[in-house]
């Protein structure tokens, strides 16, 4: 320590009259080596300038969660002046064998007392012992940084004793077989944000919803700081909500909305809730609708889930464009609700009730559902269903023998099963050319 | 109107009765959508190679090239995978083509649909297509060893646990450094240190307290080798037996009945080698070794003692020229073995059984030996053994050094550890560990990997020691302060979707 030498060269300022600070700095080793002295009892010293402390003080950096890098002091255990580091004593050829730190405080945050990292978390990674007369010991240390420590600089020391050769003062009162340093640790900021389930502490890896056409659906998720920092400006966003029969079908993001928008800050540690509100359009068919969660935030990584939107009740046929304009090369686009699985049936007829064309297949069916289990796909309540709940076909507005249809009304009947049910659906498209 | 002229229409009959009753009657075309077929490999996708499917006679691009029609989902996470895609034109039909944007985790499971295509005869396809995929495996699937959170960066030449309990072990480092563990590896207590003790290796401990392992001791100006062994947990170290003849750079010691008995060995005039036997509280004794032939320009290399104490093998490396002798009276009189031309420099040796070694060396070399009949037999690399290579391109020379093996009782599951070493002009050479598994008895071995550490779990320093416990435990340690632990239960491949970065 230099304390030895600063009481020294404060004693030195009080005899000759100077103001503090005023006596040149280059004086003071002098000054301070005229006090070094052998000591009874031996003593040892933490060098304040060695390894990687400088001024008494080592300065280490860390994440939350790991530990720090390693800080290095050097024991010196002096046998004569040139050794003393810090000039208050030493003796020949007393060893040390028994040192230990003795006395850890906890690393306080200086920003926010009330915050901490414990003592236990100081590692010595290296031996103290035995420190011999004339010879130096080298020791690592580190400090555990626990998971969820806040960022911020944290101060604290810890201090090296013999317990079989206790402290002692030389002749200046100064204490000896004792020593410290301070350990100043910086917990770097990391930024982290997670999606976590509404009512449980869990991570939220999907959100799913379910409602009918044209009503409105709600679903609550949780944003949370996972990091060390506060999180900012924090919101969620939805890409299109596609249908996963293929159909093309989606849910705008328009339609959906968030409660809150944005939230400004989340504590470290904290989660807020966010409800999200989708709007399901009126006329969309029935089946699943699967899209992308992300939620976003300043300076943090986007997370993405999977959203997806349960439409139950079954609709009738729609057209991807009605009316078509034939002479712009245009397919009409016919899609249809039908159970996984199932044949289907379709026919279009004329004004005069004349069939211009007809086609008929089989729904995907997928991977087939349990025995026993609820008929159709995920929107009649068969969840584990992985086929098709819909059929997207193509009428290239040609008849059956090829030739080009005219412009006007056609019908559109399809016979298909929905929900187990056979139904028959309806509907108009109007060609123009 | 309409509506009523449409159930007019309906009323007139089915709508197969009215398809019948039609003159004009309408039919479906006679050809029919292409048969696809999947190029991709399905078990081993490139992390970003293409998604291909062949259609004979083409399609319309305008659908091909549409990304609503091929759509890949990443099964491990639920989200679709951003790609592109294009359509390779050829003779016989076209490739749809899905590239993805960025590479995918190994062993990442992809869903793929493609759908709503049109032929190029306009004809359209009827259903979707799936497939389902998983992105290659990364080179070694087995990262089964976990990292523990070693107390020093110093080579750590020995570790060690309890045959029971898997809490209580030990760790030595070459400078003289003992730690223990009582909590399975989590943290390490610096329990001993001699500055006057170096030059430690060969730590085997036996229950919880006791640990022996050889070394140099100075003591004034004088420096001996000999066997040290703690047993009060390592809070002190006793010298038991001071040979003060030889270096002591290798032991195995084994305790059978409570007596525990060593082979150990080390350099002086050429290799050595020595029996221990402990005797109480009084230390023990050491023999030098007859048989081992005094040529200084043979190398010491490591040396080990069978489970019953019977037999003993030492290796050692005359220039660039493997060495080996056995010994079937427990290591008191060593015949040498005759070993095949390519037996290069031996560094390492282990026992499998009471009857079967292995020597190991440089240049990938692991033999099998018989010490009762002295017979030796080479594995390669359909063992499973990596072997070393030379890029005659960039001049890049890999190659592999084992150091130790050490099996369970049952002489089935066993490790043989070491390093690569690749050296390439211009640059530093790069030194990393490796670690073989083996579950029959040493004829077949596996790559493993350490969790966490870097180029997917190969990324770790030398090994120099590993362990085997009764329980399955195991545990190495080596460079830099490493130190690892696999427990018995750890999966031994990684399994699909539990890798989740690229």
């Amino acid at each position: 320590m230099l304390r030895g030498a600063a009481r020294a060269l404060t004693r030195a300022r009080v005899a000759l009259g100077c103001a503090a600070g005023a006596l040149p700095l280059v004086a003071a080793p002098s000054m301070a080596r005229a006090q070094v002295q052998v000591v009874a009892g031996g003593d040892f010293d933490i060098d304040d300038n060695a390894g990687t402390v400088t001024g008494n003080r080592a300065r280490l950096v860390g994440r939350a969660g790991f530990g720090t890098n390693r800080g290095t002091f050097v024991l010196v255990n002096a046998v004569d002046a040139s050794q003393d580091v810090d000039r208050d004593g030493f003796t020949a050829g007393v060893d040390f064998t028994n040192l230990v730190v003795s006395d850890t405080t906890d690393f306080v945050n200086v920003a926010d007392p009330s915050q901490s990292i414990l003592r236990r978390n100081l590692v010595i990674s290296d031996f103290l012992n035995p420190l011999r007369n004339g010879f130096s010991n080298i020791v690592n240390f580190y400090v555990n940084i626990p998971e969820g420590t806040p960022a911020g600089r944290y101060l604290g020391r810890f201090t090296v004793t013999d317990p079989t050769k206790p402290p002692g003062a030389n002749p200046n009162n100064e204490a000896i077989r004792t020593d410290f340093i301070e350990v100043e640790i910086e917990v770097v900021g990391n930024s982290q944000l997670g999606l976590v389930q509404a009512d449980a502490a869990l991570r939220a890896d999907s959100l799913t919803l379910r409602g009918r056409p044209g009503q409105t659906v709600q679903g609550v998720i949780r944003v949370a700081n996972q990091g060390n920092t506060p999180l900012s400006n924090v919101r969620l966003e939805v890409t299109d909500l596609i249908a996963t029969s293929g159909t093309g079908l989606r849910i705008r993001p328009e339609q959906v909305s968030f409660s809150p928008s944005v939230i400004n800050t989340v504590a470290f540690a904290d989660t807020q809730r966010i409800t999200v509100t989708v709007r399901i359009p009126t006329g969309i068919l029935a089946g699943a609708y699967r899209g992308e969660l992300i939620a976003e935030g300043d300076n943090v990584p986007a997370v993405r889930i999977p959203i997806t939107v349960v439409v139950t009740t079954p609709g009738d046929v729609i057209f991807e464009t009605n009316p078509v304009v034939g002479r712009n090369g245009e397919n009409a686009i016919l899609i249809f609700n039908a159970d996984p699985g199932s044949n289907w049936e379709l026919a279009i007829f004329d004004m005069r009730g004349i069939v211009t064309y007809k086609t008929s297949g089989t729904v995907f069916a997928g991977s087939g559902a349990p025995a026993g289990s609820t008929p159709g796909g995920v929107a009649c309540g068969n969840p584990s269903s992985t086929g098709d709940e819909a059929v997207r076909t193509t009428w290239s507005l040609q008849n059956g023998v090829g030739e080009n249809v005219a412009g006007g009304m056609y019908y559109v009947i399809v016979n298909a099963v929905q929900c187990g049910s056979r139904r028959q659906l309806r509907g108009k498209l109007m060609v123009i050319r | 109107m309409l509506l009523g002229g449409w159930r007019t229409a309906l009323a007139a009959g089915s709508l197969a009765a009215a398809a019948v009753a039609c003159d004009n009657d309408p039919s479906r075309p006679d050809t029919t959508f292409p048969q696809a077929s999947l190029l991709s490999d399905t078990t081993s996708l490139g992390r970003q190679e293409g998604i291909r499917f062949f259609f004979p006679g083409g399609l319309q691009t305008s659908t091909a090239l549409d990304p609503a029609n091929f759509v890949v989902t990443n099964r491990c996470n639920g989200l679709r995978v951003p790609g592109a895609l294009r359509v390779g034109t050829g003779s016989g039909g076209d490739t749809l083509i899905f590239t993805p944007s960025q590479a995918l985790p190994f062993l990442t499971e992809l869903g793929v649909r493609v759908q709503n295509l049109q032929g190029a005869n306009g004809t359209q396809l009827s259903q979707p297509i799936t497939a389902t995929l998983v992105t290659e495996p990364p080179p070694v699937a087995d990262a089964s060893w976990s990292f523990l959170n070693s107390p020093t960066n110093d080579l750590v030449t020995g570790i060690d646990f309890a045959p029971s309990g898997l809490l209580i072990g030990y760790a030595l480092t070459t400078g003289g450094g003992l730690y223990r563990t009582d909590d399975g590896g989590r943290t390490y207590a610096a329990v001993y240190k001699n500055v006057d003790l170096s030059g430690t290796a060969g730590l085997d401990q036996f229950g919880t307290d006791s640990t022996f392992f050889v070394g140099g001791l100075r003591t004034g100006s004088t420096f001996g080798f000999g066997v040290f062994r703690s047993t009060n947990k390592g809070l002190t170290v006793d010298l038991v037996s001071n040979t003060d003849r030889a270096n002591l750079f290798a032991a195995q010691f084994r305790s059978i009945g409570g007596v525990v008995r060593g082979a150990a060995g080390g350099q002086s005039g050429g290799p050595r080698a020595f029996t221990y036997k402990s005797s109480g509280t009084s230390g023990g004794t050491m023999e030098g070794a007859n048989g081992i032939v005094a040529d200084p320009a043979t190398v010491f290399g490591d040396i080990a003692l069978s489970s019953d104490t019977t037999k003993a093998v030492m290796v050692a490396a005359r220039n660039t020229q493997g060495v080996a002798y056995r010994s079937v009276d427990g290591g008191h009189n060593y015949v040498a073995f005759t070993l095949p031309a390519t037996a290069y420099a031996l560094r390492g040796t282990g026992f499998v059984n009471n009857t079967t070694a292995l020597l190991l060396g440089d240049s990938s070399k692991i033999f099998r030996a018989d010490v009762t009949t002295g017979a030796v037999t080479a594995l390669g690399a359909a063992a499973g053994i990596p072997q070393g290579s030379v890029d005659q391109v960039t001049g890049e020379v890999l190659s592999y050094t084992f150091l130790r093996a050490r099996f369970d009782a049952t002489g089935q599951v066993g490790y043989v550890v070491g390093y690569f070493l690749r050296r390439r002009p211009g640059t530093p050479d790069q030194l990393g560990g490796i670690i073989l598994r083996s579950t029959d008895g040493g004829l077949t071995y596996t790559r493993q990997g350490i969790q966490g550490a870097p180029d997917n779990g190969l990324g770790f320093p030398a090994v120099v020691d590993v362990k085997v416990k009764a329980s399955g435990l195991a545990a190495l340690s080596g460079l830099n302060g490493l130190m690892a632990a696999r427990q018995p239960n750890a999966p031994s491949q990684i399994a699909v979707c539990s890798l989740t970065q690229p």
